[in-house]
């Protein structure tokens, strides 16, 4: 009644986020209330390199040699979440709705940006509620075991670009403009679609 | 089932892996390479327009004022330099006497071999209600207590000698004017020995004249292009603005860069600066201002020059060239062809 699904593939951030397209992984706990439905949880994890030409350029000078510089960082992105799975057998495959809610946590690379915080207001990390729809197909080796490909579009809420910068404000580049002037606005709600593909199994055989 | 299990498991674990190392994370050099900075300084001997006034006593009182006047610029189209007497608040036209004196080298120093110059007439003292002026040349102006007075004009009203830039009638309390000078406090009509000043601001008519003051750097980007950062640097006088050039050793190729703009990212004209007051201008200096240029806009390489000047230049009235009155100055680097170039954007590594 059991199955686990373990996934990996790419996530395709949404282009207000300041975030880079990254592989991710994720691993899901499913209990069968029903032959078609299942229920449990989920967790996504990955790693996205910040996009450096979304924030601002910093200037650190040495005498008279200076250094223009666009900082990135790779942060590490966490995603658990409860979902809800309708399976759909089409002959030997099955297509597969995904909802789910859940939360979003980003921790900042503490060698690049930790900073000092206080209890309650962590600046080295951020977090927000998501939502989580999808679809995939599946196709089974039997009763036990098979592959899937899906695709997910996971929605952020309370997302907040400018925390994933790492230009120190105080060392502002004002002699030379930015190379990306115009970036996409920031938005505190982003839509990424993760591309995926992997393995279900049931570890009792059989849903 | 149990093979199912382990390649999901051994999938997860490599995905895992290759997600959670990405060695091109870091700080990215936007040049590639670094920068080379070099101070922008005010000139040390700054040609702005003015010179000396010397009063001639006729008998008990100074009846008669000499203005000798020099750096002022060639004017175009039907402008002229017009004389006015002026205090803060109005202004009348007068008549002087004019005329212009030439440099004529007549040996060298025999220590330092630099020129020694006397200054000739270049034609006899003339009438004039206004004149024009000649690169290198000085003006010489002079009028009388008496001229004043048979002219209707009661010098006691005001306080200065103004020379502005203008066509026609033009007001000299909001025209250009390179050179005034204090002749007296108001009501009592003195003449008196002094230095004709640069930059007549109305408003502070007991003023000092212009002076300049500030600096700032310039930043050379290998072959990209340089960024001008000015920080509180002297605001200019009415009627003029800021201009950048670029010129070479002998100054034979010159070439102009435009009016200086707030700091990056804004890059607005400060061209308005005399008169506008904003984030970047306060009431007597420009806080911020800069300037980023590219060799390619320029289709020029920075080999080609030895300086980036920047001068004070009236907003209109004279010809589209270089003006003497240079008040800030940076060298440009040799050789900065040879720094290395990026050839990946700014997404070369710094280091690499």
């Amino acid at each position: 009644m059991y199955t686990v699904v373990v996934t990996g593939g790419q996530t395709l951030f949404d282009k207000a986020s300041g975030l880079q397209d990254a592989l991710h992984a994720s691993v899901e706990a499913r209990y069968n209330i029903h032959r078609n439905i299942a229920i449990g949880p989920y967790l996504m994890i990955s790693r996205p390199l910040t996009d450096e030409t979304y924030f601002p350029l910093v200037r650190m000078a040495f005498g008279d040699t200076v250094y223009h510089l666009l900082v990135n960082q790779q942060v590490t992105m966490l995603e658990p979440g409860i979902e809800a799975v309708i399976s759909v057998p089409v002959g030997p495959f099955e297509l597969q709705g995904t909802g789910g809610l859940g939360i979003w946590l980003i921790a900042k690379d503490p060698q690049r940006s930790w900073r000092p915080g206080i209890p309650g207001d962590d600046p080295n990390r951020k977090e927000g509620p998501s939502v989580v729809l999808g679809g995939a197909l599946v196709y089974s080796f039997g009763e036990s075991g098979g592959l899937r490909v899906g695709v997910r579009s996971v929605m952020l809420r309370d997302f907040d670009r400018e925390f994933l910068s790492t230009s120190d404000p105080l060392l502002p580049s004002e002699h030379i403009p930015h190379p990306r002037p115009n970036v996409p606005a920031p938005k505190s709600t982003i839509n990424n679609l993760r591309l995926e593909a992997g393995f279900h199994f049931s570890p009792g055989g059989g849903r | 089932m149990k093979t199912a299990g382990k390649v999901a498991v051994l999938s997860t674990a490599v995905l895992c892996l290759t997600a959670c190392i990405d060695d091109t994370a870091g700080p990215v050099a936007y040049t590639g390479k670094p920068a080379l900075r070099v101070g922008l300084d005010i000139v040390a001997q700054m040609q702005i327009p003015g010179g000396p006034v010397a009063g001639k006593i006729d008998g008990t009182d100074t009846d008669s004022l000499s203005l000798t006047l020099q750096y002022l610029a060639p004017l175009s189209g039907n402008n002229r330099y017009q004389v006015w007497l002026a205090n803060d608040t109005a202004a009348a036209r007068i008549g002087v006497r004019h005329t212009t004196l030439r440099p004529d080298t007549v040996g060298f120093d025999e220590f330092d071999g630099t020129p020694i110059i006397e200054w000739r007439e270049v034609a006899p003292e003339s009438p004039a209600t206004e004149f024009n002026a000649t690169t290198g040349y000085r003006q010489v102006l002079r009028f009388t207590r008496g001229e004043l007075t048979a002219a209707g004009v009661d010098m006691s009203a005001y306080t200065h000698v103004v020379v502005t830039i203008g066509s026609g009638d033009a007001n000299p309390l909001t025209s250009p004017a390179p050179v005034f000078f204090r002749y007296a406090g108001l009501g009592t009509g003195a003449f008196t020995d002094g230095v004709a000043q640069f930059g007549f601001d109305p408003a502070a008519a007991s003023g000092t004249g212009w002076v300049a003051f500030g600096g700032g750097s310039v930043e050379w980007l290998n072959v990209e292009g340089f960024g001008l950062l000015a920080q509180r640097i002297a605001r200019p006088p009415r009627g003029f603005f800021y201009e950048l050039w670029l010129v070479d050793e002998g100054r034979t190729r010159k070439v102009r860069l435009g009016e200086l703009l707030t700091p990056a990212p804004e890059f607005a004209s400060l061209m308005n600066a005399d008169v506008e007051e904003g984030p970047f201008v306060a009431r007597g200096e420009i806080i911020k201002a800069g300037r980023y240029v590219r060799w390619a806009d320029l289709q020029a390489t920075p080999d080609q020059f030895s300086a980036l000047l920047i001068a004070l230049k009236p907003k209109a009235g004279v010809a589209d060239e270089l003006p003497e009155t240079v008040v800030y100055q940076a060298a440009v680097p040799p050789n900065l062809d040879q720094l290395p170039k990026f050839t990946d954007g700014f997404r070369e590594k710094l280091g690499k």
